[in-house]
């Protein structure tokens, strides 16, 4: 019992509350220091990676690369320990006001029981001295029960604490009746009544300052949970954001990954509004690093897939294109945008594995029911959409990785090809943002991969064409040639060589022979043959001879021009490129198909006009020795390379002429893939040709815009000759006039590539290439 | 061609810095807050539950940081004794084949 005869409260209650606010405070000074110490350490990090990063050698850049990571961890830690310091000096705080509180009421209540107990004691005497004067016949008794309510009492008279009968003094009376006993009695009973109230309001205070507390740590605990996902940490602090967020965005991504299963699962309509509060919680938080964080770490796409794609009712097989759409749009336009942004956020933070793993799995989960049947067509939507190109280069290794996986492991028969078509355009689109990776997944190190590589990525195409009409393929092919054929190394050179040579044989069944085929596409095509403009004249003429009909002849040997190579200096101005082996008959087919349309076939005149400009660059240049000879051989050369790309860009429209062509057309037109698919190259490079206003000499003026030349295509032959030799042989003879050189001399030196002479030797060499490549003779094997 | 340009000394100096880095974080208690997490401390059950999670995060990322500069300090020193030493032997092997018959020379 307490001192005023009430029960004793529960185990805790009303007595100090737990918890030492000094030991919080300790704690959170030594998460800052070493807080501090980890900020330290990630300076030296840095200063470490400084100095890495001028070192060359691939081992080397992975050790940064590990540093960089290390830094990273170094900094989301710091952060986890400084928030997690804040949060515990906050805590403390309150905890300190709330112990405070809590012993003030201990104190006020227990000083609140005395008083009741004091006051109860003088209660009950009064009580007993009344009950003697009644029970004893004395008047004017009072109802010790209806206690005191004014300021006197019936009988008497009060002033300043005198009676007239007695007098109160030091909490009792010292003299009195019976109407002193009964105002005895009423004050007891005031002051015991208010003693009882101070005692129930120190404890109501007590209780509160428990709550307090209470509520505090609740709220302490859901920020230190927070706090104890790295991965949302680290996101959260390389967005510069308040570490105070995490909470609320923890708590959001977990609930979005609770929701997955749910709309995955149960009555259609069920599922739908499960759909759409989780399509809400993720685009609400669109732009949440944390959540994201969370989510990834939660979350998997195999889970993703099943919540947001619906499988249309009774579908037995895959339906894809527009009927695919209209029965499962998977996901809009806005939706696939928050997921490729959630991604991105992701990635912010995580380790270049885990950017491989996520990709792996993206690409992964969805291929794995690719082939069948019952999978919503959705699926592969959500997946391209959770690929998009700006992510990091890992992520797409990855997902291409997964995508080779797929492609070896797949039945031929089966339509997986058809399905994943969005996964394979997002990956290529990821390839093409990312050059250097698009060249090591086309064009690996380990050269007897690359036939593979080709093959699947511009041997074969999706029935019904891509869906971006190749670009993102076209883009990922010529990326991945440029780093090579840029590269000062001559390994890299050879990589690329040996892509293009297995391009050759490969894009005329795959990614050229799909319908569609964008402008852009072709043109990606065109330009990555650039480098390789100085091997065709040569494929052309060794496998063009083909009258006495020996059978074939093997396309030349990949390398280094070596003869040009051989003058001193060349190299230098005019850096040569590892050639690939060219199949002629192949690359006709090439630029035949990717020079359909006037805006297509503008590219590869682009490609010859540069190169043209380059050659009379090189043949009128101090490295060539004027004594001993002369540019025209690299003019010759040039018109031999030439001739073969304009004669290929005439191929198509040689062969409309034939029957071959006539079966060509008639499939296009069945497969439905609409008009002028090769209507188109004959057309207009007929028009294109009377549009053009004379030999075009643009290549030779620096100012002029390439796309002028771009727009007119040169179809015919003499035309083509025109554009090119009559300007070569010119700058050449004034190349090489010299005051004391005679007419004679300089007729020797450069008369044979003179234009004007009819059969003349320009002609004759463009005119080999041209015929080979526009009207080649089959071989007869 | 495999292409390297390396300091020798350069990745030594980057090995002492990362060791002396991971001495630093080494020292630091990877049980800092489970002082805090102990019931007197906290408090409340909850969030010494909550404590005791930060706690095994902060010790698993202090031990994996400690772990992971170890590893790349002692891989980078061991990196620059194997490049020091090959370039040595190249330089001799080079030496021995493009200076003729004699031999002890030290590029």
């Amino acid at each position: 019992m307490t001192p005023g005869g009430r029960p004793a409260p529960p185990g805790g209650e009303l007595a100090p509350l737990p918890a030492s606010p000094s030991a919080l405070v300790d704690v959170a000074e030594a998460a800052s220091r070493t807080a501090e110490r980890l900020a330290d350490a990630r300076t030296r990090l840095l200063r470490v990676r400084a100095s890495l990063d001028v070192q060359r050698s691939t081992a080397v850049e992975r050790a940064s690369e590990r540093v960089t990571t290390a830094a990273d961890d170094a900094r989301a830690s710091g952060g986890m320990l400084e928030a997690a310091a804040s949060t515990l000096r906050r805590h403390a705080v309150v905890l300190h006001d709330a112990h405070a509180s809590a012993q003030r009421a201990i104190a006020e209540r227990a000083e609140a029981l005395g008083r009741e107990a004091r006051w109860q004691a003088e209660a009950d005497e009064a009580r007993r001295s009344t009950w003697n004067i009644v029970a004893a016949g004395a008047p004017g008794a009072l109802d010790p029960d209806a206690g005191w309510s004014g300021s006197t009492a019936p009988g008497t008279g009060w002033s300043d604490g005198e009676w007239s009968d007695g007098k109160w003094s030091d909490g009792k009376w010292s003299d009195g009746g019976p109407a002193h006993a009964h105002l005895r009695l009423g004050i007891a009973l005031r002051e015991l009544a208010a003693a009882r109230a101070d005692a129930a309001a120190a404890e109501s205070r007590w209780r509160a300052a428990r709550d307090t507390k209470d509520e505090a740590s609740r709220q302490a605990a859901t920020a230190l949970s927070a706090l104890a996902d790295v991965r949302a940490v680290r996101a959260i602090i390389t967005a510069g954001a308040d570490p105070a967020r995490l909470q609320a965005s923890g708590a959001a991504a977990r609930a979005a990954v609770a929701l997955l299963p749910r709309a995955a699962t149960g009555a259609p309509s069920a599922r739908h509004a499960v759909r759409e509060d989780l399509r809400h919680v993720l685009t609400a938080h669109a732009d949440d690093p944390a959540f994201w964080a969370v989510f990834w770490d939660s979350a998997s796409p195999a889970r993703l897939y099943d919540a947001l794609a619906v499988r249309p009712p009774g579908q037995v097989s895959p339906v894809t294109g527009w009927l695919g759409d209209v029965l499962d749009p998977g996901i809009d336009d806005g939706l696939a945008r928050v997921l490729g942004e959630g991604v991105h956020l992701w990635a912010q933070t995580a380790s270049p594995q885990e950017q491989h793993d996520l990709g792996r799995r993206i690409v992964g989960d969805v291929a794995a029911g690719a082939a069948s049947p019952f999978t919503p067509p959705g699926e592969a939507k959500i997946a391209a959409a959770l690929l998009p190109a700006t992510l990091p280069a890992a992520v797409h290794a990855g997902a291409d990785e997964a995508l080779a996986d797929w492609w070896t492991e797949r039945s031929v028969a089966d339509t997986s090809f058809t399905f994943l078509t969005p996964v394979v355009v997002a990956v290529a689109g990821g390839l093409a943002a990312h050059p250097r990776l698009a060249f090591d997944r086309l064009a690996p190190a380990d050269q007897h991969r690359t036939a593979a590589a080709a093959s699947r990525w511009l041997g074969s195409a999706p029935h019904a064409g891509w869906p971006d009409g190749g670009r993102a393929v076209a883009r990922a092919f010529g990326a991945a040639v440029d780093v090579g054929s840029t590269s000062a190394d001559r390994g890299d050179q050879a990589r690329a060589a040996l892509l293009v040579s297995h391009a050759t044989e490969a894009l005329p069944d795959g990614l050229l022979l799909a319908p569609g085929l964008a402008d852009e596409a072709a043109r990606s095509v065109a330009l990555a043959y650039e480098p390789y403009v100085p091997a065709m004249g040569d494929a052309s003429r060794v496998q063009g001879v083909t009258t006495s009909c020996t059978g074939a002849e093997p396309p030349p040997d990949p390398g280094l021009d070596l003869d040009a190579e051989a003058a001193p200096g060349f190299d230098e101005l005019f850096p040569l490129v590892v050639q690939p082996q060219l199949d002629a008959f192949a690359l006709r087919d090439v630029i035949g198909a990717t020079s359909r349309t006037p805006e297509a076939a503008a590219a590869w005149l682009g490609v010859t006009d540069r190169y043209a400009a380059t050659t009379l660059e090189h043949a009128t240049s101090d490295v060539v020795d004027a004594d001993v000879s002369t540019g025209a051989p690299l003019v010759r050369a040039a018109l031999s390379d030439i001739g073969a790309v304009a004669g290929g860009m005439q191929a198509e429209t040689i062969e409309a002429a034939k029957a071959e062509v006539v079966t060509r057309e008639t499939y296009v037109e069945l497969a439905g893939a609409g008009v002028g698919y090769l209507k188109f190259g004959s057309k207009a490079v007929t028009e294109a040709v009377s549009l053009a206003s004379g030999p075009a000499l643009s290549f030779l003026d620096p100012e002029a815009p390439l796309h002028e030349a771009r727009e007119t295509v040169r179809a015919d032959e003499d035309a083509l000759v025109d554009r090119y030799a009559p300007v070569m042989y010119e700058a050449l003879v004034e190349n090489e006039r010299d005051p004391g050189r005679s007419a004679g001399e300089l007729e020797r030196l450069v008369g044979e590539l003179d234009p004007s002479e009819n059969g003349s030797d320009p002609a004759a060499t463009f005119d080999q290439t041209f015929d080979n490549q526009s009207d080649p003779e089959e071989p007869c094997s | 061609m495999t292409q390297l340009d390396l300091d020798t000394t350069t990745l030594a100096t980057a090995a002492a810095d990362l060791s002396g880095a991971t001495s630093s974080l080494a020292e630091v208690s990877s049980g800092l807050l489970t002082t805090a997490a102990a019931p007197d401390a906290s408090g409340d059950a909850g969030l010494s539950a909550a404590l005791q999670g930060l706690a095994t995060a902060w010790r698993a990322a202090h031990e994996a940081l400690v772990g992971e500069l170890g590893s790349l300090g002692a891989g980078l020193s061991r990196a620059a004794e194997v490049f020091e030493g090959a370039e040595r032997g190249t330089a001799q092997h080079l030496a021995a084949l493009l200076g003729g018959s004699r031999h002890g020379d030290h590029a």
